[in-house]
């Protein structure tokens, strides 16, 4: 807590990409130790079944069906070409305007969804006004 | 490529896909293996990995997915990688690969898969191994 606090808080902290690496650090570390058996995983490094046993549960997947995509991309360009293309764009303006602000942006939010706005609508108009967050890269 | 030369290798997150765990212990443990590690970090798409590869001069792509997106992604990557006449990077796959998929990833021109639960000397020893494999 002390070490977060000298760079200046949480938010600074996770900025610089801090905590994101003491995690990573930490799953290097339990990765190691399990292959070592110094960590125990009971099913995993300890205690597993015999292969024979596994043999015997058969598992079955579900497979989606690939036309699933293409009906929902009708869909959407569906919605897109029956709503109300003037409203959508004013709430959308009027979304960024709010969130520039200091107002609470959820009234507006619920009326530009009830606009048939998209989530990629949506973000990207929110995007514009806040940025997206670039973790630091370190290994 | 020479013998002995030192590979690199492009550890990438593709998509929406946000568990970048192992992604980033990988990345750690090839490191300290003394391979070449660069990590490209969450939410790329195949054309932002296919160039970065290229950019970077990588031997090997390590994609680690786990969201299930891999035969798409996979096939997208290995076309771009056609297309940009760099068939040399190989493509390697980690994450929640169902058997089945495994060799479905090969047959589509996936070089290995180490699926959940691989030991991770398996993994050292592939990209420590004289770099000689070409598709």
């Amino acid at each position: 807590m002390g070490k977060i606090d000298e760079m200046g808080g949480a938010v600074k902290a996770i900025e610089e990409g801090f905590m994101q690496e003491a995690i990573a650090d930490e799953a290097y570390r339990a990765m190691r130790q399990e292959k070592s058996g110094e960590r125990v995983v009971v099913g995993v490094n300890k205690f597993t079944a015999e292969d024979e046993e596994k043999e015997k549960r058969e598992m079955r997947f579900h497979e989606a069906d690939p036309l699933v995509r293409q009906r929902q991309i009708d869909r959407l360009n569906q919605v897109r070409n029956e709503r109300d293309e003037n409203a959508v764009r004013d709430c959308l303006n009027e979304l960024k305007e709010k969130a520039r602000g200091k107002e609470n942006v959820m009234p507006c939010l619920i009326k530009t969804v009830r606009t048939y706005a998209s989530i990629e609508e949506i973000m990207e108009a929110l995007k514009e006004v806040f940025g997206t967050f670039k973790e630091p890269l370190r290994i | 490529m020479n013998e002995g030369r030192k590979i690199r290798v492009l550890v990438a997150k593709a998509g929406l896909d946000g568990h970048d765990r192992g992604a980033k212990a990988i990345a750690r443990l090839l490191r300290d293996a003394g391979i070449e590690v660069i990590y490209t970090g969450l939410h790329q798409t195949p054309e932002q990995i296919v160039n970065t590869a290229i950019q970077e001069d990588v031997n090997v792509i390590g994609l680690s997915i786990l969201s299930g997106a891999h035969m798409g992604i996979s096939g997208k990557i290995l076309k771009l990688l056609k297309e940009n006449k760099a068939q040399d990077i190989l493509l390697v796959i980690g994450g929640t690969i169902i058997d089945r998929d495994i060799a479905r990833l090969k047959d589509m021109g996936v070089a290995e898969v180490f699926p959940m639960g691989t030991d991770i000397d398996k993994i050292v020893s592939f990209f420590s191994a004289p770099y000689d494999r070409k598709m």
